[in-house]
């Protein structure tokens, strides 16, 4: 069933109706919209240059983007509106700006993995001495790449949904509770439980790898 | 993944209505499964679903201002019920009041955190205005083994209290910032390592 605000937008006979159904659809999400363009845009000024691409889109061809809203129930509407409008932004972005090297794949995935060696191997290893170290030493560099390489190799061997769990903690940093929710999890401990158990694989697998600590 | 008319066609990525049923936990554990090992191997969708996520934590204005509009009307009739039976007892000259606090912070977990060696002796940070901590220690079955409350910002644990090697416990830190109103940290693993604690 589609929320009363939207029904209310899409079934709108004519033009009187319909300007009254989107100011009450916009004064119901705006707060939202604007978070949300917030979180792509973290500038004040592009951020709200952001919301009004936002508003200007959605309204576009007669709201053509919420008439696709599958009111199925298998999300709700407002986390829906949410991907829809984090997508818009970055789209504007994109158009804009070109996608950034930084934010590429590549850089992310790279970074991604020093988060994990950093938690999974010692705790005590600073992510950034990996960078510095490779940066002034060519053997380090090797060595590091083949220790990034070893780890890459132990993580691919891992079920699609212990990787998703790893993402979620070491990428993502998102607390126990909210992976839970996500993956489905009975509670927090199962989350910590579970990360205990594949850190453990982990370091066995790499330990069979040769590596043993954080130092290549 | 179904075929959204999203603002991303590619089909290499999720699309918006498969991506958003699965932060809502929702969709049928089939679609589910193929979710989950789309976002293993994929960088971009998972930071979207990490990023949606965290954006969900904040409800919908229509949810979010009904209680507080309520809570505001029967505030408005206290103070005008209640303050015109304290206007006519006391005439006691206007006082200054500290300022309302309108933000509060979550206390952090100093210690214990990980592996440690032995019985610990738990850290947090303070909280502005926070006049009581309430510790809760928990076994990894997520039994509450031990509470206490304590207006210090450390605590040691009581010799009633045997901690196993190697298994892990997880603890949590609340703050009272006002009455009956709390504040926690998140929940923390430790276990203790070595066998001679």
């Amino acid at each position: 069933m589609l929320p009363l605000e939207l029904s209310t937008l899409l079934d709108a006979a004519d033009p009187a109706a319909r300007e009254l159904a989107w100011t009450t659809f916009v004064e119901t999400h705006s707060r939202l919209l604007l978070h949300a363009a917030r979180s792509v845009e973290r500038d004040h000024d592009a951020a709200m240059d952001a919301y009004a691409h936002l508003l200007e889109q959605l309204r576009r061809d007669d709201f053509r983007r919420l008439r696709a809203y599958a009111s199925d129930g298998r999300s709700k509407f407002t986390t829906w509106l949410v991907v829809v409008a984090r997508r818009l932004c970055l789209d504007r972005v994109r158009q804009r700006y070109g996608r950034t090297q930084e934010s590429g794949p590549h850089a992310e995935q790279s970074h991604a993995i020093r988060r994990r060696l950093v938690d999974h191997i010692a705790e005590a290893i600073d992510a950034d001495d990996l960078a510095d170290t490779a940066a002034g030493d060519a053997e380090m560099r090797l060595r590091a790449a083949e220790l990034e390489r070893a780890l890459t190799s132990a993580l691919a061997s891992l079920a699609p949904r212990d990787r998703l769990l790893l993402r979620l903690r070491f990428d993502g940093d998102l607390a126990a509770r909210e992976i839970a929710h996500l993956l489905k999890l009975p509670t927090p401990f199962h989350v910590y439980r579970r990360l205990n158990a594949l850190l453990a694989q982990l370091r066995e697998s790499l330990s069979r790898r040769g590596v043993q600590g954080p130092d290549p | 993944m179904s075929d959204m008319d999203d603002e991303r066609r590619d089909p290499a990525h999720l699309a918006a209505d498969d991506l958003a049923s699965y932060v809502d936990a929702t969709g049928t554990p089939a679609l589910r499964a193929r979710v989950e090992a789309h976002l293993a191997d994929c960088t971009e969708c998972c930071a979207e679903v990490i990023a949606v996520s965290r954006l969900m934590r904040i409800r919908s204005p229509g949810r979010r201002w009904h209680l507080p509009a309520i809570a505001a009307v029967a505030a408005a009739i206290f103070l005008i019920v209640v303050g015109r039976q304290l206007s006519v007892r006391t005439e006691s000259p206007a006082v200054l009041r500290e300022p309302v606090i309108t933000t509060t912070v979550a206390p952090t977990v100093v210690a214990p955190r990980g592996a440690i060696t032995e019985t610990p002796c738990l850290v947090w940070t303070s909280v502005p205005h926070a006049d009581l901590y309430r510790i809760t220690l928990f076994d990894d079955a997520g039994g509450s083994i031990w509470e206490s409350q304590t207006r210090d910002t450390s605590a040691a644990l009581p010799a009633s209290i045997h901690l196993a090697d190697r298994a892990s416990y997880y603890w949590r830190i609340e703050a009272q910032t006002g009455w009956n109103r709390w504040v926690a940290s998140d929940l923390i693993e430790f276990s203790i390592a070595s066998p001679g604690r």
